[in-house]
């Protein structure tokens, strides 16, 4: 059920971070510059094989559930839960703990994890409380 | 009021590095510091290859050399589990950059095909950098020096500048008219704030990472002969961390951590761990830092410029934060030497930012490369990697190969450190030549318009670079008769611009520096090129001048 529950909070936080990516694109000419280069492959996925991958081809973002065979980067997260508590962390230093306590494994080009740290810190933006909080919120 | 040409704020390697171009080119500078003293702080390690060839062309290099890393010493990168082992793999002699400058400068000087450097670069913390640069501005009596001044704030106007200054301490103000102000004021620039420009980047992309100064006798034991690696990167389940010797003949060391101590972690728990085992040692000081991958959106506006870390943040992976700096200043000395010695056209100054900004973003994008790197070389780890198993072992070389195919990025960029060019820059003659390849690693010399002059030895061993005019451009006239450049010389002549010919007859020059006239500015980068001097060099000339 926790597993369940934790699949679930990655697949909201997956949605919920194309949305804000896409707004960001309307608002933000940096968010459009960036998503003018070259495109990637981005799979977040649970040790357990759930989650999706966003996709950049180009210039337009897309989420797809389950496994993409040839992602560029891919993050196996021991969780769903955990997945979901470092992403929703306004700490970007949360991934690295994740990742050195072997909570996170990752796979390929970590230039995209710094491109969609950039894009996210501009999509969430001014009202990153907001979005932090509503997150939490689904944390709880 | 007190005039003065230039005024330099910012008394850090930057500032100090413009002061003392300044002074070669025959101009007068004050420069005022709001600290009282240069830093305490390790900071960088490295000097590299470009601001070597800087620091030889200022008579500095051997005296920054005596300061740092011993010229016999290496300047290894390693991947440890700690700083005790097991060493997954050391990086030792797959590049130069590697070799200890002794071994180094013996490959340069017989190298011929321009592929190399003039100088190696030198492992060196900038707490003993600086001191040299400030003692050779104190002896330099066109340099007047105010430490424990800041500047209260500036007005410039069609002629100059008025900058009130304030002394730290007691308060006192003091109004100083100059031609131009430069703020090399740090990454907080008050200069930049005032001048109202942005960094372009989006900060904090990495987060807080967290540094240990540490001084200890005992480390040194642990590496072969008592001389410990520059770098030792660290990595095993559950620790990772870079361990910095910035000169091997110190015990200062510095340790990066990618975050702070976690709960009931303490300093000496993360020391111990990185070094595998309890040795003595003190903790200088200790703090959290956040990388950036920054560069402002412009260099200045009309008489005030900005240099060093006012136009730059970078991550310090790649060690291009001081050292493009240093490459700015020296780009922004001959300039404003030009303009105050009267030579310099209109849109001299302008080409600063033309020249130098697309360089700071090329950097910064290599920079984030190398983090990257940096971050990916951990990938392959598993938890049996010190397993004494097959497992164990087939991880250790995985991890091995991952840091020398992606950490070696971050030393044997040559393309980065020396094969920056000032491509379409408005004071460069447009070359008809296709531009060249240009790689970040792999370094292609040529002198293709913009590019650094490739270095190179005349048959006696003198290097090119140290016969180049101290002020003013140098035509090299290869395998020509200097009086084909006598159009040039009277065109020159006219505009009042410095220009010495240098006549260079032996065949492997010739063939390296491609062309029979090569015009070199007082960077070291060439302006113009060409097998016949034209009969009217005004356009030339007015070109490279800023006058065109």
């Amino acid at each position: 059920m926790l597993t369940l529950i934790g699949n679930l909070k990655l697949y909201l936080l997956l949605s919920v971070t194309l949305r804000l990516l896409r707004r960001a694109q309307r608002n933000s000419e940096r968010v459009r510059a960036l998503m003018r280069e070259e495109g990637f492959v981005f799979q977040i996925q649970t040790a357990r094989g759930a989650g999706g991958y966003f996709e950049l081809r180009g210039g337009v973002m897309k989420l797809e559930h389950g496994l993409h065979p040839r992602p560029d980067l891919v993050q196996i997260w021991s969780s769903g839960n955990e997945a979901f508590r470092v992403m929703i962390s306004s700490d970007e230093t949360e991934v690295l703990r994740a990742f050195e306590l072997g909570q996170c494994r990752m796979q390929g080009d970590f230039l995209i994890a710094l491109w969609f740290n950039e894009v996210m810190k501009i999509a969430r933006g001014r009202d990153s409380m907001q979005v932090t909080a509503f997150l939490a919120a689904a944390k709880a | 009021m007190n005039q003065v040409p230039v005024l330099i704020v910012g008394g850090g390697p930057v500032g100090l590095t413009l002061a003392l171009s300044l002074s070669r080119q025959g101009v007068r500078s004050l420069l005022v510091n709001d600290r009282k003293a240069t830093t305490t702080h390790p900071k960088l390690d490295v000097v590299n290859c470009r601001s070597m060839e800087i620091f030889r062309q200022l008579a500095l290099a051997e005296k920054i050399r005596a300061a740092g890393n011993p010229p016999g010493a290496n300047q290894y990168s390693a991947f440890a589990a700690s700083a005790s082992g097991p060493f997954y793999t050391v990086m030792s002699d797959r590049h130069i950059i590697y070799q200890p400058v002794a071994v180094a400068n013996r490959a340069i000087q017989s190298c011929t095909d321009g592929s190399l450097p003039l100088e190696s670069m030198q492992r060196i913390a900038q707490m003993h950098l600086e001191p040299v640069l400030l003692d050779a501005a104190q002896a330099d009596p066109n340099i007047e020096l105010r430490f424990g001044w800041r500047l209260y704030g500036f007005e410039q106007d069609a002629a100059g500048v008025t900058a009130l200054l304030q002394d730290v301490d007691a308060g006192a103000s003091e109004q100083i008219r100059a031609d131009y102000l430069i703020g090399c004021d740090g990454p907080n620039s008050r200069v930049r704030n005032f001048l109202n420009i942005d960094y372009d980047g989006t900060r904090d992309l990495i987060g807080e990472l967290f540094i240990i100064h540490l001084r200890s006798d005992e480390i040194a034991r642990l590496y072969p002969d008592r001389q410990p690696y520059w770098h030792t990167w660290i990595s095993r389940p559950g620790f990772s961390g870079l361990l910095v010797s910035p000169n091997a003949g110190r015990n200062d060391y510095v340790l990066h951590r990618p975050f702070g101590p976690r709960v009931g972690e303490s300093l000496e728990s993360i020391v111990d761990a990185a070094l595998g085992t309890t040795l003595k040692y003190e903790i200088v000081q200790s703090g959290p830092w956040r990388p950036q991958f920054l560069v402002a959106e412009s260099f200045g506006r009309r008489r005030v410029f900005i240099a060093g870390d006012a136009t730059h943040q970078y991550m310090p992976t790649g060690g291009l934060g001081m050292n493009t700096g240093v490459t700015e200043a020296h780009n922004l000395a001959w300039k404003l030497a030009a303009c105050i010695q009267g030579w310099g056209g209109p849109a001299l100054l302008d080409s600063y930012e033309a020249e130098r900004l697309p360089v700071a973003r090329r950097n910064r994008d290599h920079v984030k490369k190398c983090a990257a790197a940096a971050f990916e070389t951990n990938f392959p780890k598993t938890d049996q990697l010190l397993d004494q198993t097959p497992e164990g072992e087939r991880n250790r070389r995985e991890m091995a190969q991952a840091f020398e195919s992606k950490v070696s990025r971050m030393y044997e960029s040559l393309g980065m450190e020396i094969g920056f060019r000032y491509r379409g820059s408005p004071v460069v003659c447009k070359d008809p030549a296709p531009e060249p390849p240009q790689d970040e690693i792999r370094y292609t010399p040529t002198t293709w318009s913009g590019a650094r002059l490739p270095s190179a030895f005349r048959g006696d061993g003198r290097a090119v670079f140290d016969l180049l005019a101290g002020q003013g451009f140098t035509l090299l006239a290869l395998d020509a008769d200097p009086a084909e450049a006598s159009p040039l010389q009277s065109a020159a002549d006219a505009a009042g611009m410095p220009l010495q010919v240098l006549p260079l007859n032996e065949p492997h020059l010739a063939r390296l520096y491609e062309k029979r006239f090569v015009l070199v500015r007082p960077d070291q980068h060439v302006a113009w090129r060409g097998n016949e001097i034209p009969q009217a060099c005004a356009s030339i000339v007015n070109t490279i001048r800023g006058a065109a």
